[in-house]
């Protein structure tokens, strides 16, 4: 077989493209290529346009001056100083301010709205997360607000994990849900960071539900988006219960990430994505985020949820 | 390029055991994980490694020097002031650049189209720019041939649509590996891997001093 029909070198391609003339991939290419004789000529063009490119990288390179790195520099020192306000004109401001707000509570509850667009998955990637609406770190413990639900109590030791059980019930379920619900229209990213153990038949899940009622066993909810991890497998379940995607997870400490809006949903471990798509809650509900553990009795062993954090954009 | 408020060397106690390791040496994400904590002088060396590349960025997407002022102080503002949305384990210049291509994206969308600026080698006073690809090309190399096909490339590469430039700025100007790009433009890499193909060829056909626009 012509090795240069291959997807493998495809992918060698790619990244001897990318990496340039300097790297192995690109001795490896340029190698597979002169084997290849005169049917490697459209591959080859490629490369010597890469090359090119390389000599003339310094095309619009720019550098600060002196004068450009201090003035930003300066202006993170005065971000530590807000100015300070005249006290009149702080009032004056808060009074305009208010009315302003009383304007456009009004013009909003009077006028008809059209429906707006609802955004998607790419509007969640190119949203910046800047405000952090909850950071709950559980080494020591749950901390306040925070609700159990289900039959499985959970504690916070080094992570928050549930505490062995030995009843009748094949599973125990049970979960802790964030002190305050999110309004649909609010972008969420969380992110969790987790250690994952090896406990056959466990499972851990960061679930977002529009529902209020909690089944007393499982701590379920009738409609939940979920990232769940079981048996050293990370799956994305939509409301309706579909594995959307799943992928085994490569060491034992995980860092995942959700970010959802109104509609859509997106799931990273460790920074890269791993699945994007439509988040099938009902996009006029509230939100609540919680995290969940389901063990088989008489397990005392489980993952660990080490904290976990909700931002918000700027509003 | 330290700024005078902050602490220098000679305020490092006597006592080198006490001392914390040199912060030029620390890796991006410890020295954002300081500046987390408000060490500004940790944000000041993280400022010094990505000043050039992110100016440098936004000059290749953008193109004029008004933008790259403006954004790139900007961008470093922003990665201030909310540091705390930056969440180890990502990379620095992973959430670096997604700061930057939004602004970007967002400065495109705002300003109405104005003519570029015909810029030669300009040293203004506050940043220094490489514009002018016959010079660039020059100092490249002696050979007058080779010259002016690295010459046709640069300008050709200005012409490309949007997402094959922003592949191609990352993945070769910027060094960024396809699964950084994944996360800062949102594409998946297999789309990026074919932005790259793509683009290159159109520059290939250029080097051959085909000029026709691809079909």
């Amino acid at each position: 077989m012509n090795p240069i029909a291959s997807d493998g070198f495809l992918d060698l391609l790619a990244e001897a493209l990318r990496a340039g003339p300097v790297s192995p991939e690109w001795r490896s290419a340029v190698e597979i290529l002169r084997q290849a004789g005169a049917d490697g000529e459209e591959y080859r063009i490629l490369l010597d346009a890469r090359h090119r490119l390389e000599q003339g990288r310094d095309y619009r390179a720019v550098r600060p001056g002196p004068g450009f790195s201090k003035r930003i520099l300066d202006n993170l020192d005065r971000d530590d100083d807000p100015p300070a306000g005249d006290t009149a004109r702080t009032i004056a401001l808060i009074a305009a301010a208010a009315i302003l707000i009383a304007v456009v509570a009004v013009v909003w509850s009077v006028i008809p709205r059209a429906a707006a667009p609802r955004p998607g998955p790419d509007e969640l990637n190119n949203t910046v997360f800047v405000q952090t609406a909850l950071d709950a770190d559980f080494s020591t413990a749950i901390p306040d607000g925070w609700r159990a639900v289900g039959g499985l109590a959970l504690s916070a030791d080094a992570g928050l994990r549930p505490a062995p059980v030995a009843g009748a019930d094949p599973i125990a379920g049970g979960a802790i849900v964030a002190p305050s619900a999110f309004p649909a229209d609010l972008p969420l990213a969380i992110d969790m960071a987790c250690a994952v153990e090896p406990s056959p038949g466990a499972a851990m899940a960061l679930f977002v539900t529009t529902g209020e009622t909690f089944t007393a066993d499982r701590a379920m909810t009738d409609r939940e988006f979920a990232v769940t991890i079981q048996d050293g497998v990370l799956r994305v379940v939509d409301p309706d219960g579909h594995v959307q995607h799943q992928s085994a997870l490569p060491s034992p400490s995980a860092a995942i990430t959700l970010r959802l809006n109104e509609t859509a949903a997106l799931v990273a471990l460790d920074g890269r994505i791993l699945w994007r798509g439509p988040l099938g809650l009902d996009p006029d509900r509230h939100r609540r985020v919680g995290i969940r553990f389901l063990i088989p009795a008489g397990d005392g062993r489980s993952s660990r949820v080490r904290s976990l954090r909700i931002m918000t954009p700027a509003r | 390029m330290v700024p005078s408020s902050h602490p220098s060397r000679a305020a490092v106690p006597d006592d080198a055991d006490l001392a914390p390791a040199p912060l030029g040496r620390a890796t991006d994400e410890d020295l954002m994980r300081r500046a987390q904590s408000g060490d500004k002088q940790a944000f000041s060396i993280i400022y010094e490694r990505y000043s050039a590349p992110i100016l440098s960025y936004l000059h290749r997407m953008l193109g004029s020097v008004e933008d790259v002022e403006s954004i790139g102080q900007d961008v470093f503002l922003r990665a201030y002031r909310f540091a705390a949305s930056y969440r180890y384990p990502q990379k620095l210049s992973t959430w670096l650049f997604t700061i930057t291509r939004n602004l970007a994206i967002n400065q495109v969308r705002r300003r109405k189209r104005n003519p570029v600026r015909n810029l030669t080698e300009l040293h203004l006073e506050d940043v220094q720019v490489n514009a002018d690809p016959k010079l660039v090309a020059s100092r490249a190399v002696d050979d007058l041939e080779t010259a002016e096909q690295i010459e046709r490339m640069l300008v050709a590469l200005d012409d490309l649509p949007t997402d094959q430039k922003e592949v191609i700025v990352l993945g070769v100007f910027q060094d960024l590996t396809y699964a950084q790009m994944e996360q800062i433009t949102g594409a998946k890499a297999v789309t990026l891997r074919s932005r790259m193909f793509h683009g290159l060829k159109k520059l290939a056909r250029r080097l051959a001093g085909d000029d026709a626009e691809a079909p």
